[in-house]
């Protein structure tokens, strides 16, 4: 704090949340929106590799993947997705709510989305429980499919646990970060006027969404033939 | 207001339809090789995200230009791991 307070401070009088560096607050609500797109761009890279290696593991080795693929637990998956398209809803009408004004509704909602979160990961841990219960972890051990398709199998396996378990730490930050939107809300850190946060928080957990309705039919459906 | 949550419940609808849809056709006698034909459901799905709950196309311009590089850049990624599986001829072992 030096010789540029004073500029501040009348700029604060203003617009409170805006930075010196913005030239208004729709420009700095436009940076961190850009700045949500660019850093998903790159998870889209970084998940995009995994699928990759999903095409390239079932081209060589169809029937193998698929007799793992049959061994999911198609009822919690299918729950899961149910889950996190309707928590994407429901964080969509907090940010319509605090839009309008109301910090009340959007603390509902982004405690409602913080529960369907943690309900999603408590059922991918009770999956993962029932998968290696069953035999179904890919490690030099016991693993449940024995014959010509062990081979595939094991490469669907490893797929899924690396998959679910990014997922699954995206989605724990996820729900902290919600979390944190939900806390700031709280201390009236929110007004109609200014809710980029709220905005930028839930591009990412839509993109958290995005990832697990690739990953559902990639995991329990297409080789379920 | 209304308009936009009436929007947002119209998405959330139509993604649950598409869902149930989906998880229907997986049940269809679809041929091992033509089953990652089911992923195409999740395509439309990802696209009523994109441009419902994560409002692309009333986005920043340059934020719209990220989201575009992301799908190219993933097309590139896509395209080119499967290059070689897709054209390698296989032939069998004689002897």
């Amino acid at each position: 704090m030096n010789s540029l307070s004073p500029a501040r401070s009348m700029s604060e009088e203003v617009a409170p949340h805006t930075h010196f560096q913005y030239a208004d607050a729709g420009h700095q609500a436009n940076t961190a929106v850009a700045g949500m797109w660019l850093f998903l761009a790159s998870e889209v890279l970084f998940f995009g590799g995994l699928i990759a290696a999903w095409m390239f593991c079932r081209h060589w080795q169809p029937a193998g993947f698929d007799a793992g693929a049959r061994e999911t637990v198609l009822w919690i998956g299918s729950l899961n997705l149910v889950l996190l398209i309707t928590s994407s809803f429901v964080y969509s009408s907090g940010l319509a709510f605090i839009k309008a004004g109301n910090a009340g509704r959007l603390i509902q909602c982004c405690v409602l989305t913080m529960i369907i979160g943690t309900l999603f990961l408590l059922l991918k841990f009770y999956e993962w429980h029932i998968d290696i219960s069953e035999g179904l972890f890919p490690s030099s051990g016991f693993f449940k499919i024995t014959g010509a398709d062990a081979g595939g199998a094991r490469m669907f396996w490893s797929f899924y646990f690396v998959a679910t378990a990014l997922h699954a730490l995206h989605m724990i930050v996820g729900v902290g970060l919600v979390g944190w939107i939900a806390i700031q809300a709280r201390r009236g850190a929110y007004v109609a006027g200014w809710f980029t946060p709220v905005e930028v928080v839930g591009l990412y957990w839509s993109f958290v969404d995005i990832v697990w309705i690739v990953l559902y039919p990639a995991i329990y459906l297409v080789g379920r033939g | 207001m209304r308009r936009r949550h009436r929007f947002n419940l119209l998405i959330w609808l139509a993604l649950l339809i598409v869902a149930v849809l989906e998880f229907g056709f997986s049940f269809a006698p679809i041929p091992a090789g033509a089953r990652p034909i089911l992923m195409l459901p999740a395509v439309l799905m990802v696209a009523l995200v994109a441009l419902g709950y994560m409002r692309l196309l009333t986005a920043p311009e340059i934020a719209r230009g990220f989201a575009i590089a992301g799908i190219f850049w993933l097309t590139i990624l896509l395209g080119l791991a499967m290059t070689d599986p897709l054209t390698r001829s296989v032939y069998a072992v004689i002897g």
